[in-house]
């Protein structure tokens, strides 16, 4: 192999496929970047710790093809000080070491043989369909942090894919608390597709889908799925078993509604958690004609009061939650209002952004102790 | 500095009391902690250490060394109630008292002296009340912390009383082995000992920086200790840290099913006893002893505290897959709950009834206390409770 290539888009292309490099495991070339030189094509680098895979296209000038491994973290570090400039890279096939020339650096690194590198998995047999990469970041903000870290029931640790007729919707919950967005999109499926995508897929995503980016192609399978979108793939194992019947607890009926300004609702909730953290973590909310208050008491520290005004439809209601799955939402949302519907101290408080209908928080209370 | 810290410390404890609740027992060796070979000794009569059995050591091994002893399967409500009047006897002297175990308390006379003479006076009239009320003897230690007090009532046991005073402590302790100072375990004995440092006095001759570097925070400890400091107080609130249960099979097992019986029966027993205190736990942990005595503890955190059978049961099993711990026969099988905290505002969930299982849960408590353990079973126990 043999090649010159340009070190910011070299550098560019190992950030982008690092996140899937192996951080620990058995196999040490699982630690490495899987290269591949083709002509009139570029330099192809793979990641693969074997949950998640990326393969990422960067532009080289290919003087001799062929295919190396190297680690991940060696390559990137050298790769990051080198000065700005063209890089000049081969690989010496008979002692398994690359060459990296640039300027007036001279760099040999050691590296594996590049066949015995797990290549991506096909995704056969898959559903294929467009979406708009941005639309799903958004959706993937929306859920994530409502996945559970529970190792003990892994599919809570991930997020809830369906896919509906003229539908795609993403679901998250640790059981205490739902998150789920949803919007329309253009399919010609007759029945409904589900899959859990893990946590660390959802966060990666997030991370590699850019503010400019427009179409991505998904294709799913029952084991993987494939993200395709501006020139990256992303291939991640699907977490298998069970979600909960998320439908079955979403609320349809509510005593009270309620419309706050966020930011302002927000901010009061974060002022009370300050006593409110100091115990267990409970606020009381109560919304009554205009105002809502929102309170913490703790018998050793103090207590917390703030005062917002609302517009309320429907009965007085009083409920206690767990202050941070209230800030973590408010947090997330963009729109200036949103929406509180109630039912009774023990039943869950929705949230939605208003006037849009394509969110849905739920928040379990927490009944007093006895 | 004045003689205010007691270490109270009862001999041979469960074989004492097996010797005083039967006379025969008396003066021959007593050896406390199971009847089949399977279990470990928990305490044996002095009568017994004369041959070298000594706790902790695996009953077949006992067997061995004192085949004519009398080993006896431990009756450990019959103790705990024993225990019970002697800390009474405690708490009529001061109201400082810190348990560190069943038949072992620290004493803080601090003020005491008007009321019952000095700290030696109520040291010994302890001893006394104890012996007359139930013929069992405790060894006391008497010095200004608790460090010095342990090694006090260490010194002449068994039936000792042993004050170390203050101008004492240097010409105590630098003969002593490292390994008595209180926290120096296996571990750092080798370390020191690795070094040549084999006595307290030796260990003296190290700086502080010195021991820092070996030993890192321990190694300031030590450099304390091994002068006499010790500012540990003594702590009357002992609050409860875990709970949890264990069971050493009849013979080493691999069946799952009998595996997984056994662990709902302690999951049980460990949860009943969290909602008896009113008490959560944020931490659940399994323990394993192979037949070759390798001995692995697992655990997990959960963010929202529990006292709940079922969980802590899902929770262990999950443990034990996980770290692959039933892949070969096991000869004793634990699990516990510990980061405790009082039960508090109860977070709900969306996909669970916690209301209707918590209830459920109560009136099964309610009935096993009025109808004994075994009037409610889970289908997984019914087994085991047929064969027995």
């Amino acid at each position: 192999m043999n090649l010159t290539i340009n070190q910011k888009d070299f550098y560019h292309g190992v950030q982008i496929v690092q996140r899937a490099v192996a951080s620990r495991s058995t196999l040490p070339i699982l630690k490495g970047i899987y290269l591949e030189a083709v002509k009139d094509k570029g330099l192809k680098l793979i990641a693969n710790n074997l949950e998640m895979g990326i393969e990422y296209w960067v532009k080289a000038n290919i003087i001799e093809e062929g295919i190396f491994v190297l680690p991940a973290n060696e390559l990137s570090n050298i790769l990051r000080e080198l000065p700005a400039a063209e890089i000049s890279f081969q690989v010496d096939k008979s002692n398994y070491q690359a060459k990296i020339n640039c300027l007036n650096s001279r760099f040999t690194l050691k590296g594996y043989q590049a066949d015995e590198f797990p290549q991506l998995p096909e995704v056969e047999g898959a559903l294929s369909f467009n979406f708009n990469a941005l639309t799903f970041r958004e959706m993937i903000e929306e859920v994530k942090f409502s996945t559970s870290t529970d190792q003990t029931q892994p599919t809570l640790t991930g997020g809830l894919l369906v896919l509906s007729p003229g539908e795609i919707s993403l679901v998250a919950t640790n059981t205490y608390r739902l998150a789920y967005s949803k919007r329309e999109i253009n399919n010609d499926l007759d029945k409904e597709v589900k899959v859990i995508l893990p946590g660390t897929t959802l966060n990666e995503l997030n991370h590699l889908i850019g503010d400019e980016e427009d179409e991505m192609n998904i294709l799913l399978n029952e084991s993987y799925v494939r993200f395709t979108f501006n020139e990256i793939v992303f291939i991640s194992r699907l977490i298998e078993g069970q979600f909960p019947n998320y439908k079955q607890v979403i609320p349809v009926d509510f005593k009270s509604s309620v419309k706050i300004d966020r930011v302002e609702f927000l901010n009061a909730v974060k002022r009370v958690s300050l006593i409110a953290r100091l115990d267990s973590n409970v606020i009381t909310l109560n919304v009554n004609k205009d105002q809502m208050s929102i309170s913490s008491t703790s018998t050793e520290y103090g207590d917390a009061l703030e005062l917002v005004e609302i517009e309320l439809e429907g009965e007085e209601q009083t409920i206690n939650i767990d202050a941070n799955y209230l800030m973590d939402v408010l947090r997330t949302l963009k729109s200036e209002l949103v929406n509180i519907l109630l039912i009774g101290p023990l039943n869950p408080l929705t949230i939605r952004k208003y006037p849009e209908d394509n969110y849905i928080y739920l928040i379990m209370p927490v009944r007093p102790g006895a | 500095m004045a003689l205010n810290i007691m270490h109270v410390d009862m001999d041979a404890f469960y074989a004492a009391v097996e010797q005083m609740d039967n006379p025969e027992l008396k003066g021959k060796p007593v050896i406390v902690g199971g009847i089949s070979n399977r279990g470990v000794v928990s305490t044996a009569s002095y009568e017994a250490r004369k041959y070298g059995v000594h706790s902790a050591m695996p009953i077949a091994e006992a067997k061995r060394l004192c085949p004519h002893g009398i080993f006896l399967p431990g009756r450990h409500e019959r103790y705990s109630e024993v225990s019970r009047q002697i800390f009474a006897i405690l708490y009529q002297y001061t109201p400082i008292v810190e348990k560190v175990s069943i038949d072992e308390a620290f004493l803080d006379l601090t003020g005491c002296s008007r009321l019952f003479g000095n700290s030696i006076q109520i040291g010994r009239r302890i001893k006394a009340d104890i012996y007359n009320k139930f013929g069992l003897t405790a060894s006391i230690g008497l010095a200004s912390n608790k460090f010095l007090a342990k090694l006090a009532s260490d010194m002449e046991k068994p039936d000792g009383f042993f004050v170390i005073e203050e101008k004492d402590i240097d010409r105590i302790l630098e003969p002593l082995d490292v390994g008595k100072i209180w926290g120096v375990g296996k571990r750092t004995a080798e370390i020191l000992k690795s070094k040549g440092i084999d006595t307290i006095g030796r260990l003296k001759t190290l700086t502080i920086e010195e021991l820092e570097t070996l030993l890192g925070k321990n190694g300031v400890r030590l450099y304390y200790l091994s002068r006499g400091i010790d500012n540990r107080r003594v702590e009357v609130n002992n609050p409860v840290k875990s709970i949890s249960h264990e069971e050493t099979f009849a013979e080493d097992i691999s069946d799952r099913n009998l595996i997984l019986a056994s662990l709902l029966r302690m999951s049980i027993k460990v949860s009943r006893r969290l909602r008896k205190a009113g008490l959560v736990g944020n931490t659940i942990e399994v323990k394993i002893r192979y037949g070759d005595f390798t001995t692995y503890t697992r655990s997990i955190s959960i963010s929202v505290g529990t006292n709940q059978t079922d969980i802590i049961y899902q929770k262990a099993i999950y443990l034990l897959e996980k770290n692959k711990l039933l892949n070969r026969p096991i000869r004793l099988l634990g699990v516990g709950v510990s980061n405790l905290s009082p039960e508090g505002p109860e977070q709900l969930s969306l996909f669970e009834n916690n209301l209707k299982m918590e209830k459920l849960a109560k009136t099964i408590d309610l009935i096993r206390d009025k109808f004994g353990e075994t009037s409610v079973i889970r289908a997984r126990n019914l087994d085991d409770f047929k064969s027995r």
